[in-house]
């Protein structure tokens, strides 16, 4: 288990730098340039040469990816001149918030997704899995910014339960830690209710055909036949068993919890890497842009790793070494 | 076992009815079925696929899913309770303890993600009310008692490590960890090679004795029973069709469906090209046909035969048979 873990984590190294080869090709042939964005219409032809020269070198594509890759494993991914910092600065002030919303939403929509599945599938065709089908699949056709604008709409406008913008309340900057996460929950709920809405959607249906493939087996037939009560059945062993595939998905939920964030975080301008990315496209402020995607690369290797490790941790049929 | 309708039967099963409804339509997969099981006996039901015996004895310990399943009627007489009717936590004490099961499919019965002594333990934690250490002890006996090497070992190793001889072992193990009263094997050794089943069926002859067990052994394979019965029960389409001292089926069967299955076997003496067969298929239980469901295949039936179902009658002491014409009599 230890050298699998090891050898897997070196296997990381060259899909990383693979990916980051495909994502520094994609946005050095997109069109335009940094300077394009930040020059003054009224500039000189001279000066405005010498202002590419200086932020966009015209050098040969392998040269400035050398360049770059160089920096950015000693962790300088650039200067992002619409901020007029480093872009490693900008990413780390934004990027807990992305994370935040995405781990409550991963966890929300797994406390509630994955019960729903199992009582979908122990009780398939009822009233109840029928019920719950139906939602779901509301869920998944559901797009997030119209969800999230009618949520919005009840909680926040009409009901004013909850805020409408932001992820903190700037009254509170100068509160205690306890009282300031606090007011980050209370400004997540909505956000991570409508990023996790279709992500219970699919932990549900998950859930629910594998623990349907499963309380079909042999073995739990074997475990009525000891005398063991339903809900030992059901809650452990078929529950070991259908959780196997499930850990497998929750790795690969991570990059699209992220790349959903975007949408939930621009509809309720929460400072997230998500709402950042979008701005760093539309500014063409690729050094930024560039820096997010390898953030989110590696996030999403982190995640698919953490997968794999937990498929070993939950199936002992699994050997690695 | 001459004397044993002297004594009180361990299991009576009077007219079980478990029917299932389908989409396909009603299915009665046991239909009216009675037998008793005594205290040390063997009793094996022989019957082809789909005949009602898998299901006759899942009825036992209500096992069967229901729905789709429906008990519709009868009784399940077990140390003076009727299975049908007693509580669900009343039956739960039952299975496991007093009734207990082996299935057919050893390589898929076992939990794979639960280690062997853990599966074991449980039931005896369960019934027995043991701790931890004394259950993982007991396990480790139960282990050594079906003849697995290394049990210490065993006890601490996945499912996926042993061989199907070996998990179909583990599983008489579990059954027997409780030494319960009755043993219903649903065809233990058809997955297991020829040599492995020899092995299991020893086994479970030994241990029938060591433990003090009923068994209800279930199989489609007539040299088994041979082997392993002391009264043979044929089913056929959900009914009982014939039931008598072992020695007696092979001997003088006489409903012309065992007839047909004891001349099926391939027969070393006569030398033969072809082996005899039944002619035609075994009946769809939710269509079945009129009068006795084995008619249409059956050589000596009669319009009567294909217009009423023939009542199971007591032919000779302890030796019953659900036809017309037993033995295949002629008519005119």
């Amino acid at each position: 288990m230890r050298n699998y873990t090891i050898r897997r984590i070196l296997q990381i190294i060259p899909v990383f730098l693979g990916i980051l080869f495909i994502l520094f090709f994609i946005i050095d042939k997109a069109p335009g340039s940094i300077t394009t964005n930040i020059m003054d219409p009224n500039m000189t032809p001279e000066l405005k040469a010498a202002l590419q020269e200086k932020l966009d070198p015209n050098l040969p594509f392998y040269t400035k990816f050398f360049n770059w890759i160089t920096e950015a494993l000693k962790g300088n991914f650039g200067y992002s001149y619409k901020h007029y910092r480093p872009v490693i600065d900008v990413i780390g002030e934004n990027i807990g918030c992305t994370f935040a919303l995405a781990l409550i939403a991963l966890i929300f929509s797994m406390l509630v997704g994955i019960p729903c599945g199992i009582i979908s599938a122990t009780k398939q065709y009822s009233a109840a899995d029928n019920i719950l089908t139906v939602f779901s699949l509301i869920g998944l056709a559901l797009p997030t910014f119209f969800f999230g604008l009618i949520l919005l709409k009840i909680f926040a406008a009409d009901l004013k339960w909850l805020p409408t913008f932001g992820i903190s309340d700037p009254m509170k900057a100068n509160a205690p830690l306890l009282v300031k996460i606090g007011d980050w929950a209370y400004h997540l709920i909505l956000p991570s209710l409508v990023l996790g809405l279709a992500e219970i959607a699919s932990f549900m249906r998950y859930t629910r055909s594998s623990m349907l493939e499963v309380i079909r087996s042999d073995y739990i037939r074997t475990a009525r036949a000891k005398g063991l009560s339903e809900k030992i059945v059901i809650y452990k062993h078929a529950f070991r068993n259908a959780m196997i595939p499930i850990v497998t998905l929750l790795g690969f939920r991570i990059p699209g919890l992220i790349s959903g964030a975007v949408m939930t975080e621009t509809i309720f301008s929460l400072p997230g890497v998500g709402k950042l990315s979008v701005e760093a496209a539309t500014t063409r402020n690729y050094p930024l842009l560039l820096g997010i995607n390898a953030m989110l690369t590696m996030a999403t290797l982190f995640g698919t790793l953490v997968a794999d490790l937990l498929y070993a941790a939950v199936d002992p049929r699994i050997k690695y070494d | 076992m001459t004397n044993l309708e002297k004594k009180t039967p361990l299991l009576e099963v009077k007219n079980l009815k478990t029917y299932f409804y389908s989409s396909g339509g009603l299915v009665k997969a046991v239909d009216d079925v009675s037998f008793e099981v005594y205290q040390g006996e063997t009793l094996g039901i022989v019957g082809e696929s789909g005949c009602g015996k898998s299901m006759t004895c899942m009825s036992l310990a209500r096992l069967v899913e229901c729905p789709p399943g429906k008990y519709e009627g009868g009784e399940i007489l077990f140390e003076n309770q009727d299975m049908l009717k007693i509580s669900e936590e009343d039956i739960r004490k039952i299975r496991g303890n007093k009734i207990s099961y082996i299935f057919q499919e050893p390589m898929t019965s076992l939990n794979p993600v639960y280690k062997i002594g853990k599966q074991i333990e449980e039931v005896l934690i369960l019934h027995r009310d043991m701790s931890k250490d004394q259950a993982k002890e007991e396990a480790i006996k139960a282990l050594e008692l079906v003849k697995i090497p290394n049990p210490e070992r065993i006890v601490n190793e996945y499912p996926f490590a042993l061989s199907g001889g070996m998990r179909q072992r583990v599983m008489i193990a579990m059954a027997l960890a409780c030494s319960p009263k009755l043993l219903v094997a649903d065809e233990p050794t058809t997955a297991l090679d020829v040599t492995i089943q020899a092995q299991v069926l020893d086994l479970m002859n030994n241990l029938k004795q060591q433990v003090d067990t009923s068994i209800l052994f279930i199989t489609h394979d007539l040299s088994v029973i041979a082997e392993m019965a002391d009264r043979v029960m044929v089913m056929y389409a959900g009914k009982v069709v014939e039931l008598a001292n072992v020695n007696t089926i092979f001997e003088t069967p006489l409903h012309p469906y065992t007839i047909g299955l004891i001349g099926s076997r391939p027969d070393m003496s006569t030398n033969s090209d072809r082996l005899n067969v039944i002619p035609g298929n075994v009946p769809d239980l939710s269509d079945l046909p009129e009068g006795c469901a084995f008619s249409p295949r059956c050589p000596f039936a009669s319009d009567k035969c294909r217009s009423s179902m023939p009542d199971l009658v007591e032919v000779a002491p302890g030796h019953t048979v659900r036809c017309f014409y037993p033995g295949g009599e002629k008519h005119e």
